[in-house]
């Protein structure tokens, strides 16, 4: 979880603090479709997850990502 | 000899009240002329009133247009630098997005997003023409839900600067 926070604060240039599960990626976060185009590339990278195209098209959320990336994990 | 100055006195002042009679007539015609000079002056003035007035009312419609055009303007400019800045966006770590190589990495969801975006552009043309706006346009406030591509022209309610 730690880590796909880190990759998203990281891209988009924002606080951790501000990176909750809840947070929109483009009202809350500022983020447009190819920011999370890129967070997704960054996310893999950081945790060694393969994000499909189709799951990362219904990506909304922090909380999304996160859930994709412990649902490669478990 | 008296009789005769009498005749002279009487010829004088028949001439006199004559003269005064022709006097007070050519005076009275002259009151007329210019009583009508002056209502034709009245109505000039307030004609030139109304037109004076007409011009200032004209100035402050002209006055809000242009604060209007200004306002558009402003924000059409915004809108295409955000166009820009969305194909080379700089990401928190400082790197310029390449959307050449995001396009081979991820070629679905590249593709994905242009055509999304096409045909929000198309609905831009649509609205441009004299579509009338959906209640989801009218209606959309968040980021998420708004037609990113010309905003000010779909979403009304949208309030992005």
């Amino acid at each position: 979880m730690s880590k796909v926070i880190k990759a998203i604060a990281e891209h988009l240039g924002v606080d951790e603090s501000k990176v909750v599960p809840t947070a929109h990626l483009i009202d809350d976060l500022d983020a447009d479709e190819f920011d999370i185009v890129e967070m997704t590339i960054a996310i893999s990278k950081a945790t060694g997850v393969t994000i499909s195209e189709e799951d990362e098209a219904n990506v909304q959320t922090v909380g999304d990502f996160i859930k994709l990336v412990e649902k490669e994990n478990v | 000899m008296f009789s005769s100055i009498k005749i002279a006195m009487v010829i004088i002042m028949l001439a006199g009240a004559g003269g005064g009679f022709m006097y007070v007539k050519t005076l009275k015609s002259d009151l007329a002329i210019s009583e009508a000079n002056n209502a034709k002056l009245l109505d000039s003035v307030a004609e030139q009133k109304a037109v004076i007035e007409q011009q200032a009312n004209d100035f402050k419609a002209i006055l809000t247009a242009n604060k209007e055009l200004e306002e558009k303007n402003r924000i059409l400019n915004k809108e295409f630098k955000a166009l820009d800045e969305r194909f080379n966006k700089i990401n928190g770590k400082g790197e310029v997005r390449d959307i050449g190589k995001l396009a081979e990495e991820r070629a679905k969801s590249v593709e994905r997003i242009v055509n999304a975006a096409t045909k929000k552009a198309m609905r831009c043309v649509e609205i441009a023409m004299g579509s009338p706006l959906t209640e989801k346009e009218i209606n959309a406030t968040k980021k998420s839900e708004i037609n990113s591509e010309c905003p000010s022209l779909a979403n009304p309610n949208y309030v992005p600067y």
